[in-house]
């Protein structure tokens, strides 16, 4: 018999050792660099310590119930115990800090403090820098608007935490249902149990409510901070975010004209005698008719793919150039809009001539 | 029996052998490399600026019929063609379908003026148009996927003469069903406030949003079912493909987002029959062609009952639903590529008619 199963609590550390980062077989060197996997690795291995913990030496006629009571325990101090980190919801687990002497009392501090900032903040500004001193308290506002929207929202994941170990202990006690033979079936039954558990939560009005609150206060504290950022940009004389969105703005305009003189170009031809067997061919070409030289360089994409690095991203940046008089630019006004519509549009006809043989020659 | 029954040496051996499966999962993980998305070869067939049409090369000496994919603007088309075996498209080619898809590309910081009328009237209606010139056809069969789909839904509605045939897979129509967690996630959200001083919304933050419908599953249990397959390298394959189309999300434009998020998703405008692009009038009663609807039972994102809502709102007498097992993208990476056999089965019969 082998020492594993001889012993396989003294061999299960060794074989975890990898996903804690510590130094083991080099073969199995890199798990440890993705977060998520870790994650996931080690949420289930604490559920499995927690779980042993608390049916150690009790037999399968009572385990039931008896996880069922260590769960209900753990839910009347849930978030305040990071042995509990494995039941918190995966990417807002930090909520648990809101529960708690600890928790409570952090949060008391913080309205308070939050409190005094905004006395402070109604304060009017006086003076030569009044511009600057409103715009540092717009940002500061903001932010502890956003604070506090967050703080909300966190609630609603505590409500979640605590839904999901009521639901899981209940799960536990039904007597019906098939039997739970190992751990994995376990900690299947506990995911099943929470994510029920939070969509019950998330589903509500007043998460809704508040999840929006929270997405408009961080995009408020961002414009805050946006305009900050134009400020210093100004004072320093430094472009900045209206520095680009005017030359895009530009930029536009140009490729509109440039998409008009093309169309007009494209009449004149299709009006000559001559133009006209041209004319056929292009608008309706051989079927899957591209030039050889757009087959050629009709596939960036996978030239990126088998291409070196340093060829694949040129591959990608070739793909991705402008073409002239098509592409809208940021911070286009409503008369570049609707002139590079008309570019964009670039209804059948007179732009078809260009789809595969100028636009694609022209961008690589 | 016990609800319960397990055995604290047996549970220390369960854990004892994941981890040591996991580990041993890392060296199949190096063994894997670089890994392609894509398994048809395809070559490009008309391009305008980001957006690309794709036709999908086939043995057959004479394609079959044309059929035009149309993707969603969020996430990559990838995920039609993503693995041997389990690829919407060569299931189609297999079929002897002559396949295109149009790739929205990545829009960029120049791109935020980008909306549903140039999306919709614009490069989908550029490509179509180009197919209907290449292919002699006075229109085309489209298949739209998800948000695709109710592009072509648009598309139909707006250019009826050049659609012969609809599918639409997985496609949100009516945005305000009970259960619709994404659009409950979203009614309160400013999104002019979101979208100001940006020219994209990031693929990330949508990212962020999709993980949110399911975190326990999609950022833990996910995993946790993946270590336990890393010994196999075909499944680990897969998983990898799945996990970097997932998060190859390209970003969106600031006045797409806006249109879809406010007058879809918020206002419902579609489903009410109020809908605007390009200032044409979008009705779907206007739709009169066949139409065949599948959508999948266990969609954490688009609702059965928002894809079915199109059965009232259609105008054609020949409107078809299909419902599949399994969720939002499972239905398109499952093994034996059952939509595309649903897909060539109604379309036989149509054409057989």
């Amino acid at each position: 018999m082998s020492d594993t199963a001889d012993n396989p609590w003294a061999h299960l550390w060794r074989a975890w050792m990898p996903f804690d980062g510590a130094a083991g077989d080099t073969a199995t060197a890199g798990v440890g660099a993705s977060d998520t996997l870790g994650a996931a690795v080690d949420g289930f291995r604490r559920f499995g310590e927690a779980v042993s913990a608390a049916l150690t030496g009790v037999p399968p006629a009572g385990q039931a119930n008896a996880l069922a009571d260590y769960i209900e325990s753990l839910r009347e101090t849930a978030g305040g115990s990071v042995d509990t980190a494995w039941f918190a919801v995966p990417f807002l687990w930090s909520a648990g800090i809101l529960e708690g002497p600890v928790g409570r009392g952090w949060q008391g501090a913080f309205d308070t403090a939050s409190g005094w900032a905004r006395e402070l903040l109604d304060v009017p500004s006086i003076g030569p820098q009044r511009e600057w001193q409103e715009a540092f308290k717009a940002v500061a506002r903001a932010s502890l608007d956003e604070h506090r929207a967050r703080q909300t929202l966190l609630s609603h994941q505590q409500r979640v935490q605590v839904l999901a170990l009521q639901r899981f202990a209940a799960y536990l006690r039904e007597e019906s249902g098939a039997p739970v033979t190992s751990l994995r079936g376990l900690y299947d039954a506990w995911i099943a149990n929470a994510e029920q558990a939070y969509r019950e939560v998330v589903m509500e009005a007043s998460y809704s409510r508040d999840f929006g609150a929270w997405v408009n206060a961080t995009n408020a504290a961002r414009l805050a901070l946006a305009g900050l950022e134009e400020r210093f940009g100004a004072a320093l004389d430094r472009p900045r975010q209206s520095t680009l969105d005017a030359l895009a703005s530009r930029q536009a305009t140009l490729q509109a004209e440039i998409a008009r003189l093309r169309e007009e170009l494209t009449a004149l031809a299709s009006a000559q005698p001559r133009s006209a067997a041209v004319s056929k061919t292009t608008t309706a070409p051989p079927r899957h008719a591209a030039s050889s030289a757009a087959q050629a360089r009709a596939e960036p994409a996978a030239a990126a793919k088998s291409a070196p690095p340093e060829r694949a991203a040129a591959a990608r940046s070739t793909r991705r150039q402008p073409k002239a008089g098509r592409r809208p630019a940021a911070g286009t006004a409503k008369v570049t809009r609707a002139q590079s519509k008309k570019a964009r549009g670039a209804k059948p006809g007179a732009a078809r001539e260009f789809d595969i043989a100028r636009i694609i020659d022209e961008a690589d | 029996m016990p609800r319960l029954d397990l055995n604290p040496a047996a549970m220390a051996r369960e854990l004892l052998d994941f981890g040591q499966r996991a580990a041993g999962g890392v060296r199949t993980l190096r063994q894997l490399g670089a890994l392609r998305p894509g398994v048809t070869p395809r070559q490009a067939v008309w391009r305008r600026d980001q957006v690309t049409l794709y036709r999908y090369t086939t043995a057959h000496t004479a394609p079959g019929q044309p059929l035009l994919i149309v993707y969603a603007l969020v996430n990559r088309p990838d995920m039609a063609d993503l693995e041997d075996g389990r690829s919407l498209i060569q299931g189609l080619v297999q079929r002897g379908f002559d396949v295109y898809l149009l790739d929205w590309g990545y829009p960029g910081p120049l791109d935020r003026e980008l909306g549903l009328d140039d999306y919709i009237n614009g490069y989908l209606d550029g490509a179509v148009d180009h197919l209907r010139s290449s292919l002699a056809r006075a229109a085309l069969p489209l298949l739209g996927i998800c948000q695709g789909g109710t592009f072509s839904l648009c598309y139909a509605a707006l250019q009826p003469r050049k659609v012969e045939s609809l599918v639409t897979t997985v496609t949100p129509v009516d945005f305000h069903t009970g259960g619709d967690t994404l659009a409950h996630l979203v009614r309160h959200v400013d999104v002019d406030a979101l979208i100001a001083g940006r020219a994209v919304v990031s693929g990330d933050c949508l990212n962020a949003l999709f993980l949110s419908l399911k975190p326990y599953q999609l950022l833990q249990q996910k995993y946790l079912r993946m270590l336990e397959h890393f010994d196999d390298p075909r499944a680990t394959a897969m998983f990898l493909r799945m996990e970097q189309w997932i998060f190859d999300s390209p970003n969106l434009t600031a006045r797409a987002c806006r249109e879809f998020a406010c007058d879809l998703y918020q206002a419902n405008r579609l489903a009410r029959g109020e809908l605007e692009i390009g200032g044409q009038p979008v009705r779907l009663d206007a739709i009169r062609v066949p139409v065949l609807n599948i959508y999948a039972r266990a969609d954490h994102l688009v609702p059965p009952a928002s894809s079915r809502a199109l059965r009232e709102l259609i105008g054609s007498a020949d409107y078809t639903e299909h419902e599949l097992a399994g969720g939002h993208i499972g239905v398109y990476v499952t093994a034996g590529a059952p939509v595309a056999a649903v897909v060539a089965e109604w379309m036989q019969t149509r054409s057989a008619g």
